[in-house]
C-alpha cells in the first residue's frame, strides 16, 4: 500500500523527504542536543545527573526556578482578573463596548511585552508618572514595577487577551437552555454562574491559561529589560553569554523551560479531554443576553475604560519616550523632539533593513513549507505525513531561547570558508532559519485551514480535464489558498519581526541585528531609551501596517471568491 | 407542605389559567390575546406549525418570557411577576439541556440541591426517580455517554424529581427517531397518569398530539384556533386551518343554494353539489376526509342513500396500507383513500370512476 502511494506521488515524496530533513536538521537535532548536553558530564562526556544536582545546589538557580513559576502563576491570576469581567460583559449583555473589547485581542500580537517594558517603568516605576502623581496627591507610592511585580504587571497586561478571547468563545458556546433549565429548577444569580456557567466555560479558560503561562515562563526579553535577572530564562541567557557555550547550566535551564512548556500544554489538553462542552444547539446560541440597566452600563464602561487605559499604557509610554527629550523624575518628558527617530534611522538603519529581510525570508520559507505540509497531510496518504505535521507544530512548545542555544551548540563547529571561516551558527542566515522554524506552526495552521476550504472536487475536475498534478496545484490549489497563505505569511512575518529570545543568542555583531535586538541594545542605557523607543514605535508600525493590509486584502479576496472565512 | 418546602401538589389545584395574554418581540406580535384554561391533572397539548407562538407560550408559563398584557395563574396564584426560579414549574427542553459537566445523578439532584433538601432525602428521591425512568444503572454516566432516548429520560427525571406543580414539555420527542418516539410518548402518557401531573406538551406533530392529549389547543399566528379533545377537533373543526392541520382534508369552496326548497352546497363550477343541513346556511366551504369516500369503477352498482360524484383518476400513490387516489371532479381534485389488500390490482390512472360519500361525513364551514 505504502509503495503505491510513493509511486503515485513521486515528486511529493521527494518534497516530503526534503522537509523532513530540514526539520530534523534545524529543529530536532538542536533541541535533542540541548537535552543531551544537560545530561552530559562536561569533562568526560558520560551520562550524568550532576548538572541537575548542581542546579538545585545553587541558591540563585533555586530562587530563579521559583521566581519563574511564581511570575507565571501570578500573571495567569492577574490576567484572569482582567479577562473575566470583559468576557462576561461581551457574552452576557447586549453591549456596544463589545467591539472594542474584542479588538483588544490583537494588541499582544502587534507588540511583544519587552518593547513596552521600559516605557512602563517610566509610567509606573518608583519615580514614574503615576507614582509621582500619587505621592503628590495622597503621599503614597505603589510598587507596581518593583522586581517581579514589574514582570507580572507588564506580562499580564500584554497576554490577558489570550485568556479573554478563549473565555468569551467558551461562554458563547454555552446554549441558552443550559442556563434556563437551571433557572427552571430553582437556581439563579451567583449560584447559577458558579454551578453552571463557570464549569462549562472552564475548558476554554484553561486553554487560555496554559497559553499565557507558557509564553510568560519562556519570556526572556521582559525580565532582562526590567533588569530582573533571578528568573530561569535570563539565567540561561546570562550563563551562556558570559561563561560560554560549554557551560552546562544554560542547557539544564533549557531542559526545564522545555519540560514546563510541554507540561503546561499537556495539562491543558488533559483539562480539555472529553469535555467538548460546546452545547449550542442548531438555531440556538450563546448565553441569554440582556440589556444593561443604566447603572450597570456606567459600571461596565468604567471597568472597560480602566482596562483599556492599562492596556494602552505601554504604547502610550513608548510614544512619549520616543518623542521625548529627557524624561526622569517627572510626570512627562521635559520636551518633545524628532531627534530620536532621526538618530535611529541615520545611525542604525541596518536594524530596520535586517528585520524586513529576515522576517520576509522567514515568512516565505514558512508559507512554502506550510503549503507543502498541508497538501501532503490533507491530500496524500504518504507514510509519516502525520508525524511531519506534529513535528512542525511542536515548535510552538519550544522556547526561542532554547532553539537559540541549540543552534549555537550544534552549528558552532561548522565553519564557512567563504566568510573567513566564520562559524555557521553566527551567520545571519541562521537567524532566518531559526525564525522560520519557530514561526512555522502559525503559517502551517493558516495554510491547513485554507486548504481545508478548497474542495477536492475542484482539483479532480482540473485533473479530469487533463491537468497534471503540479499544474493543478499551481493553477487551482494555490490561487484558491492565497488568502490563507497570505495570512500565514503575515503572522509569521509580524511575529518574527519582534522575536527576541532567539535573536539575542544568535546575533554575533550589531550589524546583523534586527529591530528587537536593536531595541534591547538601546534600552540598556538611560541615554538609549529615546532611540530604543523610536525603534519600538517603528516595529509596532511595521507589524501593525502589515497586519492591517493583509486583513483588508484577505477580506476583499474572500468576498470576491464568495468564500466564507473560517477561524 | 412536604419536606422540600413546596406546596403539596397531589390534591391542590394545579390548573393553569391564561387570560388575555399578548406578547410582542419588537414589532412582531407573537401572541394575540390568548385565553386558555388547563385543568388540574390534565394532559394538554399546544399544537401548531412552527412560528405559531406555542413555544413562546410555554416559555411564558415557565417565566422565560414576559407578556405585555394578560395574567398567568397556576392554581389560584398569579405568577406573572415571579422569576423562573421561584415558580414551581418543571420544563423539559427540546434539546434536553443536560449539563455535560455533571453525571446523570448530579443532573437529577440539581433541583433538589437548589431547594436545600437534606442529603439523605435527595439520595432517596433521585434513586426513586431514576428507577421510575429505568436509568438506575446509568446514574454515574455523563450525558454525552447516553443515547438520545436515555438523555430524554434524564431530562424528564430531572424535572419531575422536584415535584413541580406543572410539567412543561417543549417538543420533547423531536430529537428521537421515529420508532422510539412512539414508545416514549406512550411511556410519557402512562407516567403522567400515574403522577396525575398537570402537563402541557408543545408539538407541531398532530399524531403526537392526538395520541397523548386529553385536550388540544390548536394555535396559529398567535391565536388559539380551537380547543377540544382530539376527536372533537377532527370531527368538528372550527375552521379551515384546524381542518387542514389535523389530518388530510378535501376542501371544496362554494355556496349554499336552494334546490326544490332544500339547502344544497354547490361548488363554483357546479361539479360538486351535495345536500346540506339546515343549520349550515352560511357555509362557504365543505370539508370531508379521504377515508370517508369510497371509490368505484363507474359501472359498479352503488349502495342506496349515498351521495355520488363522478370523476377521473388523475394520479395514485401507494402508501402501504392504503392507496391514495387523486380524482378530478370538475375543476376539483379530491383525495380518496382505498384500503389495500394484498395482491389487489389498483385502478389505473385515466379510468372514469364514481365516488360515494355518506352525507354525515360532510363538514360545513363558513370561513
Amino acid at each position: 500500500m505504502a509503495n503505491s502511494e510513493f509511486t503515485k506521488h513521486p515528486a511529493l515524496s521527494l518534497v516530503m523527504l526534503l522537509i523532513a530533513l530540514f526539520l530534523i536538521l534545524f529543529l530536532i537535532v538542536p533541541v535533542v542536543l540541548v537535552v543531551f548536553v544537560a545530561f552530559q558530564d562536561v569533562t568526560t562526556g558520560q551520562f550524568t545527573l550532576i548538572n541537575f544536582k548542581d542546579f538545585f545546589n545553587t541558591a540563585l538557580f533555586r530562587e530563579s526556578f521559583w521566581n519563574s513559576l511564581y511570575v507565571g502563576l501570578m500573571t495567569v491570576l492577574v490576567a484572569s482578573v482582567f479577562s473575566m469581567p470583559l468576557a462576561y460583559f461581551t457574552s452576557r449583555f447586549e453591549f456596544k463596548g463589545a467591539v472594542i473589547v474584542q479588538s483588544l485581542g490583537i494588541i499582544p500580537l502587534i507588540m511583544p511585552p519587552f518593547v513596552g517594558a521600559v516605557a512602563m517603568m517610566m509610567l509606573f516605576g518608583r519615580n514614574g508618572s503615576v507614582n509621582l502623581l500619587l505621592e503628590e496627591w495622597f503621599g503614597i507610592n505603589i510598587p507596581f514595577m518593583e522586581g517581579l511585580n514589574g514582570v507580572i504587571f507588564v506580562e499580564s497586561l500584554h497576554y490577558f487577551p489570550f485568556i479573554m478571547i478563549n473565555l468569551s468563545a467558551a461562554l458563547n458556546n454555552i446554549d441558552k437552555s443550559m442556563e434556563e433549565s437551571a433557572q427552571n429548577l430553582g437556581c439563579s444569580g451567583f449560584r447559577l454562574f458558579h454551578r453552571i456557567v463557570l464549569p462549562l466555560a472552564m475548558p476554554g479558560f484553561m486553554a487560555g491559561v496554559s497559553l499565557v503561562f507558557l509564553k510568560v515562563f519562556d519570556d526572556l526579553g521582559t525580565p532582562l529589560l526590567l533588569n530582573v535577572n533571578n528568573m530561569l530564562a535570563p539565567q540561561a541567557y546570562l550563563r551562556i553569554s558570559t561563561i560560554g557555550i560549554k557551560d552546562p547550566m544554560g542547557f539544564v535551564i533549557s531542559v526545564f523551560l522545555v519540560v514546563i512548556a510541554l507540561a503546561s500544554l499537556w495539562l491543558a489538553m488533559l483539562a480539555l479531554k472529553g469535555k467538548d462542552y460546546a452545547t449550542v444547539q442548531k438555531g440556538g446560541g450563546g448565553l441569554s443576553k440582556r440589556r444593561m440597566r443604566p447603572f450597570e452600563k456606567v459600571m461596565a464602561w468604567c471597568i472597560i475604560l480602566l482596562i483599556m487605559v492599562l492596556v494602552l499604557a505601554p504604547h502610550f509610554g513608548l510614544t512619549l519616550l520616543s518623542f521625548g527629550t529627557i524624561w526622569s523624575y517627572s510626570i512627562l518628558p521635559d520636551g518633545f523632539t524628532l531627534h530620536n527617530f532621526k538618530a535611529v534611522f541615520s545611525e542604525t538603519p541596518e536594524y530596520m533593513t535586517n528585520t524586513v529581510l529576515y522576517s520576509f525570508l522567514a515568512g516565505l520559507i514558512d508559507v512554502i513549507l506550510g503549503t507543502a505540509i498541508a497538501y501532503i497531510v490533507l491530500r496524500t496518504r504518504l507514510v509519516g505525513r502525520k508525524v511531519l505535521d506534529y513535528v512542525a507544530m511542536s515548535a510552538v512548545a519550544i522556547p526561542g531561547l532554547v532553539i537559540g542555544i541549540g543552534y549555537l551548540r550544534t552549528f558552532f563547529a561548522f565553519r564557512l570558508p567563504w566568510l573567513a571561516d566564520q562559524p555557521l551558527a553566527t551567520w545571519w542566515f541562521m537567524i532566518v532559519i531559526a525564525l522560520s522554524i519557530r514561526r512555522l506552526p502559525y503559517a502551517l495552521r493558516a495554510c491547513t485551514a485554507a486548504l481545508q476550504q478548497v474542495s477536492v472536487s475542484l482539483e479532480e475536475s482540473a485533473e479530469n480535464l487533463g491537468a497534471a498534478k503540479f499544474a493543478t496545484i499551481r493553477k487551482i490549489v494555490i490561487p484558491l489558498m492565497a488568502g490563507g497563505i497570505l495570512a500565514g505569511f503575515v503572522t509569521s512575518f509580524a511575529t518574527a519581526a519582534v522575536e527576541l529570545g532567539m535573536t539575542l543568542m544568535l546575533v554575533s555583531t550589531n550589524a546583523d541585528g534586527p529591530l528587537s535586538y536593536g531595541i534591547y541594545v538601546y534600552m540598556q542605557s538611560a541615554a538609549g531609551r529615546g532611540p530604543g523607543a523610536a525603534l519600538g514605535i517603528a516595529a509596532v508600525f511595521v507589524v501593525g501596517v502589515c497586519t492591517l493590509i493583509s486583513h483588508v486584502f484577505i477580506d476583499r479576496r474572500q468576498k470576491k471568491l464568495g468564500m466564507r472565512q473560517v477561524g | 407542605m412536604n419536606p422540600n418546602g413546596q406546596a403539596d401538589t397531589s390534591h391542590a389545584n394545579t390548573g393553569v389559567t391564561l387570560e388575555g395574554i399578548s406578547l410582542s418581540f419588537g414589532r412582531t406580535q407573537v401572541l394575540k390575546g390568548i385565553d386558555l384554561k388547563i385543568n388540574s391533572g390534565e394532559f394538554f397539548v399546544f399544537l401548531g406549525p412552527s412560528g405559531c407562538g406555542k413555544t413562546t407560550l410555554i416559555r411564558l408559563i415557565a417565566g422565560f418570557e414576559s407578556a405585555q398584557a394578560g395574567e398567568v395563574r397556576i392554581g389560584n396564584q398569579e405568577v406573572s411577576h415571579l422569576p423562573p426560579w421561584q415558580r414551581n414549574v418543571g420544563m423539559v427542553f427540546q434539546s434536553y439541556a443536560l449539563w455535560p459537566h455533571m453525571t446523570v445523578r448530579k443532573n437529577v439532584a440539581f433541583g433538589l440541591e437548589e431547594r436545600h433538601v437534606s442529603r439523605s432525602e435527595i439520595k432517596k428521591r433521585v434513586d426513586d426517580v431514576l428507577d421510575l425512568v429505568d436509568l438506575s444503572d446509568l446514574a454515574d454516566r455523563r450525558p454525552s455517554q447516553l443515547s438520545g432516548g436515555q438523555q430524554q429520560r434524564v431530562a424528564l427525571a430531572r424535572t419531575i424529581v422536584i415535584e413541580p406543580q406543572v410539567l412543561l414539555l417543549d417538543e420533547p420527542l423531536s430529537n428521537l427517531d421515529a420508532k422510539l418516539r412512539v414508545q416514549v410518548r406512550r411511556e410519557l402518557r402512562q407516567l403522567q397518569r400515574r403522577l396525575a401531573l398537570t402537563t402541557i406538551f408543545v408539538t407541531h406533530d398532530q399524531e403526537e398530539a392526538n395520541t397523548t392529549a386529553d385536550r388540544i389547543a390548536v394555535l396559529n399566528d398567535g391565536i388559539v384556533q380551537q380547543v377540544g379533545s382530539p376527536m372533537a377537533l377532527y370531527d368538528r373543526p372550527a375552521n379551515l386551518f384546524v381542518a387542514n392541520f389535523l389530518g388530510v382534508a378535501n376542501v371544496v369552496a362554494g355556496a349554499v343554494v336552494a334546490q326544490e326548497s332544500k339547502p344544497f352546497f354547490r361548488s363554483a363550477d357546479g361539479s360538486v353539489v351535495v345536500p346540506i343541513g339546515e343549520s349550515s346556511a352560511g357555509a362557504s366551504h365543505i370539508v370531508f376526509r379521504p377515508q370517508n369516500i369510497t371509490i368505484h369503477l363507474s359501472d359498479a352498482k352503488l349502495p342506496p342513500g349515498m351521495l355520488r360524484l363522478s370523476g377521473r383518476v388523475d394520479h395514485r400513490e401507494f402508501l402501504g396500507s392504503i392507496v391514495r387516489y387523486r380524482v378530478a371532479v370538475g375543476q376539483h381534485f379530491l383525495l380518496v383513500d382505498a384500503s389495500y389488500q394484498r395482491g389487489e390490482s389498483p385502478i389505473t390512472e385515466g379510468t372514469l370512476v364514481t365516488l360515494s360519500l355518506n352525507r354525515e361525513q360532510i363538514i360545513a364551514l363558513n370561513q
